[in-house]
């Protein structure tokens, strides 16, 4: 009897990370919650609110356009190349001989945006569930359940070079590749826009092409540059009429938020956005479960979120409903909740200045809303 | 029961060969199962290249060879070498405490061994090298086998009720262990938790193959050889000593061997349960309790349980692998609850 | 290590505590080859505990205990099966084991002495003395409590040892067992065993041992043969009870209580 409820226990423990990771990476821009803001106006002519605090209901952010957008410039591979793999037991040196096959995985599909980003996407042959962006999203998946690979299928596209950022395991697995005469470059991938720009040097370097990821290295910064710039219109002078912003990770069922700290990615994003960064002022640090209590005490004006987490509550309503704690706060009483597409969402590339532009149109002009 | 010796003799020897021919079928059929496709041609062929026959039969695609080498082979491998060792375990273990409900995972010896591993992945820890893992696991499945035992065990009889109780203890003490290093870990020792927590195959490799075999074989070897000594500790432990048994030191000995066996196992494909409990029942059931027979074929016919669930796992849902310990606790569980019935309604039970 | 001039056991001054409790006070004895020595007294009066003191079960905390003149610490688990076999009063087995099975265990102190046709046919011959020739293929968990008994003295018989040891062997065994239980001993004895058993039935005592030791709140209270130690007097001290010592037709004593 004991034995059969720990692997009771057990498989719950399980199959909650499993979701909680599948629904993490789950990409696609179909969202049903909240109201999409879309409109062609350019951000630069939508209208300035005195305080974005007395903006109220809820709203989701979408990439208007999901292509990636290739660099201007091509360049032959210079072949073979030797590159550090940052391994799990320490730094390796890995020769690449040929970069006609590639497949690449990780949770936020960013390699294979960088890929595409550098104009070598015909050579992509096999990716994760998260890069679904046109173009990609023909190409056969490499992942069963999300976070897990499935060593065979990707053997089985006979791929000449393999990278991946070790979110995507398990590890051995991945190593595993090795042992057969596949090469596989492990990357250093930070979730924050500088993060997109050192993974974009990476894999350049690991495919031969390294000037063209210094290309698109400085274009990733200088879009995001740009697009902040922009974004600063919208954000008060007073610094106490600045939005108070969190980004939660919901799970309807379970109970559990997860609040994104420093090092999630989710700093940089509200950084852009100019909100006040109440995780990271905690010293919230990763993704770590938080209570109801200390979200009523970070006193949010605005909750960012993924949309499948939004969807498992039942959208808003239902997420108010059911947790008393947001309720309490501004953001839950204006309704302020703001979703967008799992993969998109956290996914620092190529098109990171798009994502920063979709979320402040939600966040500062939301359109219909009233 | 006891059929007469010549009928008995032929009985043992059909279920010894029904059990290797199975076993090879199993192996091939795993090696043959996967999104690459292989024949059974290519399975022998890469085989024989790998222990260093050339035959026509080699594949002639070096990719699907090297898959086969480097990534079946070396998991069925482990099926193979983790089934026996656990099943071999159970009968011990059984055997120690007079109880067939004693079981590596039942008692908490399996995860007492995954939350040494655990502790070794957490704090990183090399101090035993490409070894850490599982000298850690080892560590844990012993502490906890030892643990059962005091507790359990007294007066030369085991309680049903005790051991029962003191793995319902080390199994929530592991599982809080397990579960705390979840939240305080990064998302690697998550993922590794995860791991132990159901059991996989997936991802062996030779590396860990070589210290599996090193660990086991001898220690299967070594069981198996005390094969009489476990029959005569079946009088008791008085009645063995009476018979000239050193029951203290076969006791340390069989708890030592029996955390090996577990630990090499749990150490690399995690908590893999029932396997001690059901293989052993089985076969005693068709060849009666004498271990002589029983240790070596339940090592047999662990081998076989675990190659055909490793295949069953990876099939049942296509391009998908289910845990492996979630398929034979499905198997275990209701077969553990006849036992415990069977028990109850015998008068006295196993008290 | 074995001089058959000396006793099979000498026990000196041997006194055994159990906790605060004295179990065994005191007592010395020699145990002779070729003789049934039988061990009586009222519960708890300390047979067992000198029953596990000869078989090397428990340490005495005081005394000495001699096996054919050599300390019975001396002697190594294995040397000590071969010179003494023990019949416990529970006796089970884990597994389902036959009683042929279990009775060939007893042959174990001999595994690479001698060949497998002597193992079977001390088996068989220990079968048949203790009338469970025909339970041979069953299992022995699935037996009466006086089958399991008999069972269990055939094992103790098949390790055919100089030195026999029985707890109490014919508790759970009906008349006509009872008395074929003590024929074995006997004729071991006779052989020139030396026959330890412990009894409740003073008339079975008086029957069979050559001598007889009453013991008494862990002290040996008598000692001597039937005829001297089996009397009303003794009886009355020990177990406080008033009892007939009577005899049969062929001499031997009986004892039965006085009823109103």
């Amino acid at each position: 009897m004991t034995s059969k409820k720990r692997t009771l226990l057990a498989f719950v423990v399980a199959a909650f990370m499993v979701a909680t990771t599948s629904a993490c990476m789950g990409g696609g821009s179909k969202s049903e919650a909240g109201t999409p803001t879309a409109s062609a106006t350019p951000l630069a002519e939508l209208p300035i609110v005195d305080d974005p605090r007395t903006l109220i209901g809820p709203n989701t952010a979408a990439l208007v356009d999901r292509h990636i957008e290739k660099i201007d410039a091509t360049a032959d591979p210079v072949l073979p190349v030797t590159t550090t793999s940052y391994d799990k037991n320490g730094e390796t040196k890995i020769t690449i001989t040929d970069t006609s096959r590639i497949v690449a995985f990780d949770l936020a599909g960013s390699i294979s945006s960088t890929i595409w980003g550098l104009g070598l996407g015909d050579q992509l042959v096999g990716r994760d569930v998260a890069a679904d962006f046109p173009g990609a999203d023909e190409l056969p998946v490499v992942t069963k359940d999300g976070h897990s690979i499935s060593i065979e299928s990707v053997i089985d596209l006979r791929p000449t070079v393999v990278i991946t950022d070790g979110t995507i395991g398990p590890i051995d697995v991945v190593e595993q590749l090795r042992d057969v005469g596949i090469p596989v470059v492990f990357v250093k991938n930070e979730a924050s826009f500088a993060g997109a720009a050192e993974l974009a040097k990476q894999v350049s370097v690991a495919l031969g092409v390294p000037d063209l990821g210094n290309d698109l290295a400085k274009r990733i910064a200088t879009e995001v540059d740009e697009m902040k710039a922009e974004v600063a219109r919208f954000v008060p002078e007073d610094e106490s009429k600045r939005l108070r912003m969190v980004f939660l990770y919901i799970r309807g069922n379970s109970g559990v938020y997860y609040l994104f700290g420093t090092e999630s990615g989710a700093d940089d994003l509200i950084d852009a956005l100019g909100g006040i960064d109440v995780a990271s002022d905690m010293g919230w640090k990763g993704m770590r479960p938080m209570t109801d209590e200390a979200l009523v005490k970070a006193r949010p004006d605005l909750i960012l979120t993924m949309t499948h987490g939004l969807e498992s509550t039942d959208g808003v309503t239902g997420l108010i409903d059911a947790k008393p704690a947001i309720a309490l706060t501004e953001a839950g009483k204006n309704t302020r909740i703001i979703d967008m597409a799992d993969g998109d969402v956290l996914s620092f590339g190529p098109r990171s200045a798009r994502v920063v532009e979709a979320l402040a149109r939600a966040v500062y002009s939301p359109g219909k809303s009233s | 029961m006891a059929a007469p010796v010549a009928v008995r003799h032929r009985r043992r020897f059909t279920v010894l060969v029904v059990i290797i021919l199975l076993t090879l079928l199993g192996a091939i059929a795993s090696a043959m199962a996967g999104q690459l496709a292989a024949s059974g041609t290519d399975v022998l062929g890469s085989f024989l290249h790998g222990i260093g026959i050339n035959t026509g039969w080699r594949p002639t695609d070096e990719l699907v060879e090297q898959t086969l080498l480097q990534i079946r082979f070396p998991r069925v491998a482990m099926s193979l070498l983790v089934g026996a060792s656990l099943a071999i375990a159970g009968a011990v273990m059984q055997s120690i405490f007079g109880n067939p409900l004693a079981e590596p995972g039942v008692v908490g010896v399996s995860s007492g061994a995954a939350l040494g591993a655990a502790l070794a992945i957490a704090i990183g820890m090399t101090t035993f090298g490409a070894w850490s893992i599982a000298v850690m696991a080892f560590l844990g499945g012993f502490l906890s086998t030892i643990l059962v035992y005091s507790t359990a065990r007294s007066e030369g009889r085991t309680e049903v009720v005790t051991l029962l109780l003191t793995g319902i203890a080390i199994n929530a003490f592991a599982g809080a262990g397990l579960a705390l290093m979840m939240f305080s870990g990064g998302a690697a020792a998550r993922e590794q938790i995860v791991f132990w927590q159901l059991g996989s195959i997936n991802g062996s490799r030779w590396s860990e193959v070589a210290i599996v075999v090193i660990v086991t074989v001898p220690a299967i070897l070594w069981v198996s050889l005390m094969a009489r000594r476990y029959d005569v500790l079946s009088l008791g432990e008085r009645s063995a000593a009476h018979l000239g048994l050193n029951v203290e030191r076969l006791r340390i000995v069989s708890i030592v061997l029996v955390a090996l066996l577990t630990a090499a196992g749990v150490a690399f494909v995690g908590i893999i349960a029932f396997v001690g409990l059901v293989v052993p029942h089985v076969i005693r059931m068709l060849l009666g309790p004498s271990h002589v027979w029983l240790l070596p074929l339940s090592a047999l016919a662990g081998a076989l349980l675990l190659v055909w669930a490793d295949l069953c796992a990876r099939i049942i849902i296509d391009g998908s692998d289910l845990p492996i310990g979630l398929l034979t606790s499905l198997i275990g569980g209701p077969f553990f609850f006849y036992l415990v019935r069977s028990a109850r309604s015998r008068a006295g039970g196993w008290a | 290590m074995s001089d058959h001039r000396a006793p099979a056991y000498r026990l000196r001054n041997v006194s055994c505590e159990r906790g605060s409790q004295c179990v065994l006070d005191d007592v010395s004895l020699d145990v002779n080859y070729g003789q049934i020595l039988a061990l009586v007294g009222p519960n708890g009066a300390g047979k067992s505990t000198l029953l596990a003191m000869m078989s090397g079960d428990l340490a005495p905390s005081s005394g000495t205990v001699e096996l054919n003149g050599a300390p019975l610490d001396s002697y190594s688990a294995k040397e000590l099966a071969r010179q003494r076999s023990v019949l416990l009063q529970a006796n089970m087995v884990s597994f389902a084991f036959t009683v042929h099975d279990v009775v060939l265990m007893g042959r174990t102190p001999w595994a690479k002495t001698s060949d497998e046709d002597t193992d079977e046919w001390l088996t068989s011959q220990a079968m048949q003395d203790a009338d469970v020739e025909h339970l041979a293929s069953r299992s022995f968990q699935a037996l009466s409590g006086g089958e399991k008994a008999r069972s269990s003295l055939a094992r103790v018989l098949a390790q055919d040892t100089p030195i026999v040891l029985l707890d109490e062997p014919t508790a759970s065994l009906d008349l006509r067992h009872q008395e074929d239980v003590m024929v074995v001993a006997r004729r071991l004895a006779n052989s020139g065993h030396a026959v330890v058993v412990v009894l409740h039935d003073l008339s079975l005592a008086g029957a069979w041992a050559d001598e007889v030791v009453i013991l008494s709140n862990g002290m040996l209270a008598h000692q001597g043969t039937p005829e001297a130690v089996i009397t009303e007097a003794t009886v009355k001290s020990v177990y406080g009870i008033d009892v007939h010592v009577l005899r049969d037709p062929n001499d031997r004593l009986i004892v039965v209580p006085k009823r109103a």
